[in-house]
């Protein structure tokens, strides 16, 4: 007796629907992980689902951060301000990088993928010149070098001199760092503006089934 | 003339060249020196710009230990002006020092009814968090609501009288400033690194050190911070450590 292969099987063929889908889910997902080529700004409205991010190393220069709240579509289709804390970066290298985002299509969960990693831990494969990232939370080494400020007025932040507007708001709390190094991190972010990342070798964007999620920093 | 009549002019004599001499001892120091040891209160020197304007929103610091590297200044009273067009508190206190490591840091701003914004380090000891660096110039502005340092008077006492020459006449008020802070704890049992005082009422002699350019030890423990700080600035090398968390975390919470 052989086993029924997947065509034998009622009911919706979920791989084959993904592959006629999949450019308009990664166009739904890709409005919270915005890809952009391009301008960095982070003047749009957010959804209001947030993505999984992890990196094994980052090397930030000219890092301004401000609490900020961020413009967002909730589910029954108002805008409302989510707090978050923004981050500008002028200059970032990045190695291993993964971005899930979970979402529900047609009542099936489903996760669009977005890796950056060439295999080796060692190289910065992913050099951007300009992020904006919207952050709820981020754990792991916090770093930073150079000169560094705490609770400078948001309005006065700057992303190093790359001209990023941050639109940090006073009496918000703000932060710059002329290096910020992050080592096995994992965050959530509601958004991340980058430039340019689709020049990057090793970069792939993929939709699996189920609620996937990347694998933990540091090859664990 | 009595002799008597005369025996108390002398005396009175000796009483102002002595008061005079005192005067004259003392006017060569700065004159928060003279401050500190409560000969007379003059106006504060004007605070150092720290080349930012801070948010009117303190974050509140807390650690229950820390090492403080390098203190090289401490100014009470030293109020900055804020973005809003506020200014912090009177009981400001200005801070320059090397780096701080600081045991179990939770920074927090609070803002009832916003958000609630965190950064934290869960470590302690090799994984503390750190301020600075040994070869940084960090500057705080806080108002301190705790703050122990864990020494001895038997370590300030000697660094003074290593010091004598350059403490000049100041030595023996010091040296009983000193005596006076610690008498409160004299009996109390001694931890492993000396009972910890509170800074403001370690302040006076603290002040002195400073003043003169007297070194301190390299590191002084604290105990119990807690402060809301107004303002951070670590002014350091490119490539060389500002802030770092080895097991940080931020958070912002609805």
């Amino acid at each position: 007796m052989t086993e029924p292969s997947s065509e034998d099987y009622n009911g919706t063929r979920w791989r084959r629907t993904l592959v006629f889908m999949s450019p308009a889910l990664v166009a739904a997902a890709a409005i919270g992980v915005s890809v952009i080529n391009g301008a960095v700004a982070a003047s749009f409205t957010s959804q209001s689902s947030t993505s999984e991010l992890v990196a094994g190393n980052v090397v930030a220069d000219g890092v301004g951060a401000v609490i900020v709240s961020n413009p967002t579509m909730n589910s029954d289709g108002q805008v409302v301000g989510t707090w978050v804390t923004r981050f500008g970066i002028a200059d970032a290298q990045i190695s291993d990088l993964c971005i899930a985002q979970q979402a529900s299509f047609f009542g099936q969960p489903v996760t669009l993928l977005v890796t950056a990693n060439d295999g080796d831990p060692a190289t910065m494969e992913t050099n951007v010149p300009g992020v904006v990232m919207d952050t709820i939370q981020a754990s792991g080494f916090i770093g930073m070098s150079g000169n560094t400020v705490l609770n400078k007025n948001a309005g006065d932040v700057r992303a190093g001199d790359s001209g990023i507007a941050l639109l940090g708001q006073p009496p918000q709390f703000g932060l710059e760092s002329q290096t910020v190094n992050l080592r096995n991190v994992t965050a959530r972010v509601q958004d991340l503006v980058v430039a340019d990342v689709l020049a990057t070798p090793s970069f792939k964007a993929h939709i699996e089934l189920g609620d996937v999620h990347c694998p933990p920093p540091g090859g664990g | 003339m009595s002799r008597s009549t005369r025996g108390h002019r002398l005396r009175r004599l000796v009483l102002v060249a002595v008061a005079a001499l005192l005067l004259v001892g003392t006017a060569y120091g700065p004159s928060n020196v003279a401050a500190a040891l409560g000969l007379r209160e003059g106006p504060l020197p004007p605070a150092p710009p720290l080349g930012f304007v801070p948010s009117p929103f303190p974050i509140v610091l807390d650690a229950p230990t820390a090492r403080l590297a390098g203190l090289e200044k401490v100014e009470v009273h030293h109020v900055i002006p804020l973005s809003d067009g506020s200014f912090s508190p009177p009981d400001s206190v200005y801070l320059r020092f090397k780096q701080v490591e600081l045991d179990q840091l939770v920074i927090k701003q609070p803002r009832p009814g916003e958000f609630d914004f965190a950064i934290t380090n869960t470590g302690s000891g090799p994984t503390a968090a750190v301020v600075g660096n040994p070869d940084a110039v960090t500057e705080l502005v806080a108002v301190v609501h705790s703050l122990d340092i864990c020494v001895t008077a038997n370590t300030l006492q000697a660094v003074a009288i290593g010091y004598a020459g350059v403490f000049g006449g100041a030595l023996d008020n010091l040296l009983r400033l000193i005596a006076d802070i610690f008498a409160p704890v004299v009996a109390s049992a001694l931890g492993p690194v000396g009972p910890c005082i509170p800074l403001t009422a370690l302040l006076p002699a603290l002040a002195v050190f400073v003043d003169y350019g007297v070194p301190l030890p390299a590191v002084l423990p604290v105990a119990n911070l807690n402060a809301n700080v107004y303002a951070v600035k670590v002014a350091t090398a490119p490539g060389t450590p500002s802030v770092t968390l080895p097991l940080g975390m931020l958070q912002v919470s609805q």
